[in-house]
């Protein structure tokens, strides 16, 4: 009897503890969300921002591999958000095209690669290479004009495939 | 009758017989084995290679006697050890690394590596390999290809180095006997096999190595390269330029024979040759950087306790007792 | 015991990094610039406050058999507000500790200071405990930072100091660009630098008590 007593006891007790918990943490919750939202809303924008400047990015429906979302960006040009397998992992990158299908810019959003072999490719002057390029592009070792990271070929080749990827995507909506 | 004179015999356990091995002796064979490569490194690239690796010798001495002071413990720097170290060290370097790299990586190898685990036959990894990692994941741009590429040979500036192609896939640019004289690209003790060879047969004359360690991690390599080459090359040319590039030799014949470092078992020495070989060719061929040697032999360093119990000798006499059920014992 | 006494000893006596060793591996993980340091340092020094004063106000309602899934509930819930607040407030922190805000949870710290202190103190008492040991936490977190980013990356304050914004900035560069030693920086530079600190405390508590046990015996 008393043990059952006693287990009752602490069930009790522990559901009480996790109820409140449960509920201030969803009253913290409630009072943050629109914040959180508005950030991540603020930071895509702002990526996008960097790759190709406008005021208006509209979504478009994407299917492709590797193309996460696009963008219309008002009337200068397309925005789009790739995915590609690095050498230490996955690469989330923004790649700017402007109305005539060359390239604006590139940003890199997040990455896992080598510390200062495949991890300079968010430095500028690898980034600024593909910069009005157009059609596909490779690295020089594959016959392109793309200068590989040394050291960080996979890296290197990684990053243009994706670039080629935004291209090809921009080039069937038009 | 003459009068037999008491003979003056001293009391004392045993050792009784001695050679005149010391650890000092040992050591100073495998300086004098090194001498050829040094001198292979100087003809190479130019004087500097002499300061340096001076420099190097002596930043570990420096090293080694100010940490023993230090702590109060008696000089070990008689024995010779510290100046291998050094010496090994300024090898594993490109010929324009910075002294004060040389330095920072002395430091690492005699004071973290080795003196802080206990001082000489205590440490776990081979001190000269574990400061090599150090300065190529620290100043990756002056220890790697970059770096190479600056270097004068022999008053002209080199190329890509062997092991840069051999990553890609497609034969270096020098011929097999440039790669065995060391005319091509590399750090300063790896490019000249044949003055490595020169050295490592000394030691084997003098008996400081025994064979089992390099041969097993040679042939290893061999016959991995030989059945997978890669970029579509001919399978025997891959193999050859696969033993001459790169640290393979300097590794295979003075690091991974480091006393303290490898088993002392014959079979777990066998054994750890071919785990160093398979380790080198798979981080050749997948890895990051270009080499394999230094972490296949720093990986294979922390295992030798595994390797030398795979290679205990049968005591003499004794018999295998056999587990029998209900508890009758042999 | 005085605030005094406890304020020392969270921060050399009692450090939950240098002397109790734990919480390592958020600190050798997340040290590499100052900016981490700090903002890591702060929210588990309120979790820790938090925590030990409810656990404190409920240590005799929870029952024994309970009392490590009660601790965690209010701790996993402490840490996920903060979490929250964080994503929402300062962006930029919870995207530098990424993954490390959420473990904070299983940071022996706040576990073993609520089954160590909280549950055995009234609630003051347990404030002020979680007060000195967050100051500890966080000055050994900050002295990693300074070590660690002027080795690893030639720079002071990277994300407080220096040119961008507020949480991305350079910080102010004291070497110049090839010298610093990257590794220091990656998780081998963590265990080494942290290693060299454990020892330095070790050697300066071993100082104090010396002189104390001298003090003492002319007294």
């Amino acid at each position: 009897m008393k043990n059952g007593k006693y287990i009752l006891r602490l069930t009790v007790t522990l559901l009480l503890i996790t109820a409140v918990v449960a509920g201030l943490l969803g009253f913290v919750n409630y009072l943050t969300e629109d914040k959180i939202a508005a950030g991540q809303r603020e930071k895509a924008k702002n990526a996008m921002q960097e790759v190709l400047p406008a005021e208006n990015y509209e979504p478009l429906e994407v299917s492709a591999e590797g193309i996460n979302a696009a963008y219309r960006a008002d009337d200068l040009g397309y925005v789009v958000d790739v995915t590609v397998n690095g050498f230490g992992g996955a690469i989330n990158m923004m790649v700017g095209i402007d109305a005539d299908g060359r390239v604006a810019g590139v940003s890199i959003v997040s990455h896992s690669e080598t510390a200062s072999l495949g991890a300079n490719c968010t430095r500028e002057d690898f980034r600024t290479q593909f910069s009005g390029a157009e059609g596909t592009l490779a690295v020089v070792k594959d016959g392109g004009t793309i200068e590989a990271l040394t050291g960080a070929t996979v890296t290197s080749r990684a990053v243009t495939s994706g670039v080629n990827l935004a291209l090809e995507f921009v080039k069937g909506v038009q | 009758m003459k009068k037999i004179e008491p003979l003056n015999l001293t009391i004392s356990s045993s050792p009784h017989a001695h050679s005149s091995n010391s650890t000092a002796v040992i050591m100073r064979d495998v300086c004098i084995a090194l001498v050829p490569a040094l001198i292979a490194a100087i003809v190479l690239f130019g004087w500097r290679v002499l300061t340096l690796t001076a420099f190097s010798v002596a930043g570990c001495v420096f090293f080694e006697w100010g940490y023993r002071r230090m702590m109060k413990k008696d000089c070990t720097v008689g024995d010779w050890s510290a100046v291998v170290t050094g010496v090994l060290i300024a090898f594993v370097c490109p010929a324009n690394v910075p002294y004060w790299m040389i330095l920072i990586g002395d430091f690492f190898a005699i004071v973290v590596v080795k003196q802080l685990f206990g001082g000489i036959g205590m440490n776990i990894v081979n001190p000269a390999l574990a400061a090599r990692a150090l300065m190529m994941f620290s100043w990756t741009s002056a220890m790697t290809s970059g770096a190479y590429h600056e270097v004068k040979l022999l008053d002209a500036v080199s190329s890509a180095t062997p092991m840069e192609a051999l990553a890609a896939g497609s034969l270096p640019n020098c011929s097999v006997l440039e790669l065995f004289l060391g005319r091509c690209g590399g750090s300063l003790g790896e490019v000249s096999a044949a003055a490595l060879l020169v050295g490592g047969a000394y030691l084997l004359i003098r008996k400081v190595i025994s064979w089992r360690i390099p041969t097993a991690y040679l042939a290893s390599v061999a016959v991995l390269t030989m059945l997978f080459p890669r970029g579509g090359n001919d399978f025997f040319d891959w193999m050859l330029c696969q033993l001459l590039s790169g640290g393979l030799l300097l590794g295979a014949i003075f690091m991974a024979t480091d006393y303290t470092t490898s088993p002392v078992t014959h079979f777990g020495q066998l054994a750890y040759g071919v785990g160093c070989g398979v380790l080198t060719v798979l981080f050749r061929y997948f890895g990051a950087m270009p080499e394999g040697v230094t972490f296949a032999i720093l990986i294979m360093n922390c295992c030798v306790g595994f390797f030398d119990k795979m290679g205990i000798p049968a005591r003499f006499g004794a018999i295998k007792q056999k587990k029998k059920r209900g508890g009758e014992t042999e | 015991m005085s605030f005094k006494k406890q304020l020392k000893d969270g921060l050399l006596t009692n450090n939950p990094v240098l002397s109790q060793l734990l919480g390592m591996c958020s600190t050798m993980a997340i040290t590499t610039t100052l900016f981490n340091g700090i903002g890591m340092g702060l929210s588990v020094m309120v979790i820790l406050i938090c925590s030990n004063v409810v656990i404190s106000l409920l240590r005799k309602v929870i029952p024994d058999k309970i009392r490590i899934a009660a601790y965690i509930v209010v701790i996993a819930g402490f840490v996920t507000m903060v979490d929250l607040l964080l994503k929402a407030y300062v962006p930029a922190l919870s995207e530098s500790l990424g993954v490390f805000i959420p473990l904070i949870v299983v940071n022996c710290i706040i576990l073993g200071r609520a089954e160590a202190f909280a549950s055995k103190h009234g609630v003051l008492a347990s404030a002020a405990d979680g007060l000195t040991q967050g100051i500890g936490y966080t000055a050994a977190l900050v002295v990693m930072c300074i070590i660690r980013e002027f080795l690893g990356s030639g720079t002071f304050g990277k994300g407080v100091f220096g040119a961008g914004s507020f949480g991305a900035t350079d910080g102010i560069r004291i070497l110049p660009e090839q010298y610093p030693a990257l590794l220091v920086i990656l998780p081998v530079g963590g265990f080494l630098t942290l290693g060299c600190l454990i020892a330095f405390t070790q050697w300066l508590n071993r100082r104090i008590a010396q002189k104390e046990a001298q003090k003492e015996a002319v007294e």
